[in-house]
């Protein structure tokens, strides 16, 4: 529960820095790293899920 | 005691939660001022940011398809049993804490095809007696069909790399697994290590190393470094650009001693000599990350700076003795590795040297201008970098991990003041010619944590 509840804090926050981000021009860099870190990953679970499969 | 000192541990970890959460609030609730009068400064710390963050980048974005290409590898491996003979070697120098159980958790392994081979290197300690006591009473258990070889040699002392060139020298395997006295396997360890070595391509393999006394602030703290670091292996796997092949879990095909030679007894991290030199001779390392071995962390600030001291050191010695490496056009040498990944290596202790000034700029630059953005972009990018390594973790204490990994970007304060310091006295002792032998720290020995729900197999403590 507290993990969870740390995590959900966590990611509002980032919602708000994200908002927040796009207003800063160089801080979109920070917003296309976690977007590509994100990406690969959510996409080399799928691939070696079927892989797997 | 127990409960001051855990008290004592939920107070720092409360204080950096409290800091952190003011950092972030700071950004929302204390606007930036309209003008900025710092933008060369801004540019500076944007620019030491940047490198960092694209060599993240690079690394957590490549380091998922390392298990890709591993379950790939395994559904298109060769048919058949791989069982070679594996010979496990431990080097020891006063280590009557932890060489007993070390070797009691290689009893325990599930691939049984094994040897263990322990040389002391003229231990000053009991260690000698009580080893030939344990190997006594090991060797009178009757009719042990599962029992294995164990050699033992005592030697005098001359240096970690001689002690490990005596144990291959002892030794029959056709696979060499070189561990520290002061760590334990799995029951799966030494197999996990076997099934790489099917791929005949691969010559070494790099196991995933795991700070075992965790219960101490230090031990916690390096538990998350060792993640951190462990994790981009994987991504240097996929490109064949392993250099360091550490001594607490290593293990090589018997043929790598035969062309390159044994371990140096002069470089003082001779472990990494030797994973360039198996570079410099254009072989595969591949990173075993379920291959996973358990170590003691140094439970005391005094016995990491002596750790990290020597790590850094040693790196510098091997960086200068191959620097042939570095930039090299030689078709058997890895570009990934001579243009990228040694040269940024470097880089990376140039930056740590100016770190302190970044850090000081980044401070200045914050109050200065009330602007916390780069702050609260470096927790989210370091707090999502832990969230995603403790994820994929095989084996983590995960539910303390998660916890820290919000405040981690405070944490590797602690190991930037060492490694910064493990730097300025690595290049004074450079300037001076002092020399460095075996480094030890008091032991307080090894307890594995205990198996946890969803664990791959069941670790028994020792």
């Amino acid at each position: 529960m507290l993990v969870a509840a740390i995590w959900i804090a966590t990611a509002a926050v980032v919602a708000l820095w994200g908002m927040e981000a796009l207003n800063h021009t160089s801080y979109r860099f920070v917003l296309a790293f976690i977007m590509i870190i994100l990406l690969s990953n959510i996409l080399a679970k799928l691939v070696a899920a079927y892989i797997e499969a | 005691m127990k409960s001051l000192t855990r008290n004592y541990k939920a107070l720092v970890y409360i204080g950096l939660y409290c800091f952190t959460a003011l950092l972030i609030a700071s950004l929302f609730l204390w606007g930036p001022n309209e003008r900025n009068d710092f933008p060369l400064l801004r540019l500076m710390i944007v620019g030491f940011a940047t490198v960092l963050l694209t060599k993240y980048s690079v690394y957590m974005a490549l380091s998922p398809w390392y298990d890709v290409v591993e379950r790939y590898r395994a559904k298109h491996a060769r048919r058949g049993v791989y069982q070679p003979f594996v010979s496990v070697i431990i080097p020891a120098w006063n280590e009557e804490v932890g060489l007993i159980n070390t070797v009691k958790s290689i009893l325990k392994s599930a691939y049984r095809n094994v040897e263990i081979v322990v040389v002391n290197d003229g231990s000053t300690d009991d260690s000698d007696q009580l080893f030939r006591d344990f190997l006594a009473s090991y060797e009178a258990i009757p009719d042990n069909p599962n029992k294995l070889r164990i050699v033992y040699r005592y030697k005098e002392n001359g240096g970690k790399g001689l002690a490990l060139n005596k144990g291959i020298e002892l030794s029959r395997g056709e696979i060499i697994v070189s561990i520290d006295a002061d760590c334990a396997l799995l029951p799966s360890t030494i197999g996990n290590f076997v099934r790489h070595f099917k791929d005949p391509r691969v010559m070494a393999a790099v196991g995933n190393v795991k700070i075992g006394n965790t219960e101490h602030f230090l031990g916690m703290l390096q538990n998350l470094e060792f993640l951190f670091s462990f994790y981009f292996k994987k991504t240097d796997s996929l490109f064949n650009t392993i250099y360091i092949i550490g001594g607490a879990a290593g293990a090589f095909r018997r043929e790598v001693f035969d062309k390159i030679g044994p371990y140096s007894n002069t470089n003082i991290t001779e472990d990494i000599d030797l994973s360039v030199r198996i570079q410099e001779a254009g072989m595969r390392i591949a990173y075993a990350a379920d291959a996973i071995v358990y170590t003691e962390g140094a439970g005391e600030l005094g016995g990491l700076m002596k750790q990290r001291l020597r790590w850094k050191r040693g790196r510098f010695q091997t960086f200068w003795e191959h620097r042939r490496l570095f930039f090299s056009r030689l078709s058997r040498h890895n570009k990934f590795l001579t243009w990228g990944v040694l040269p940024l290596a470097l880089f990376g202790d140039i930056q740590l040297f100016f770190e302190v000034l970044f850090l000081a700029f980044l401070y200045v630059y914050s109050m200065l201008t009330h602007d916390f953005s780069s702050f609260v972009s470096g927790i989210i990018v370091v707090s999502l970098i832990f969230a995603i390594q403790i994820f994929d973790d095989p084996r983590s204490t995960k539910l303390s991990l998660y916890l820290l990994a919000p405040i981690g970007w405070l944490l590797f304060y602690v190991t930037t003041v060492v490694e910064y310091r493990a730097l300025i006295s690595s290049l004074r002792g450079i300037l001076s010619g002092k020399k460095l032998r075996w480094q030890r720290w008091e032991r307080a020995g090894l307890r594995i944590p205990s198996a946890r729900k969803g664990s791959p197999s069941s670790v028994t403590p020792l």
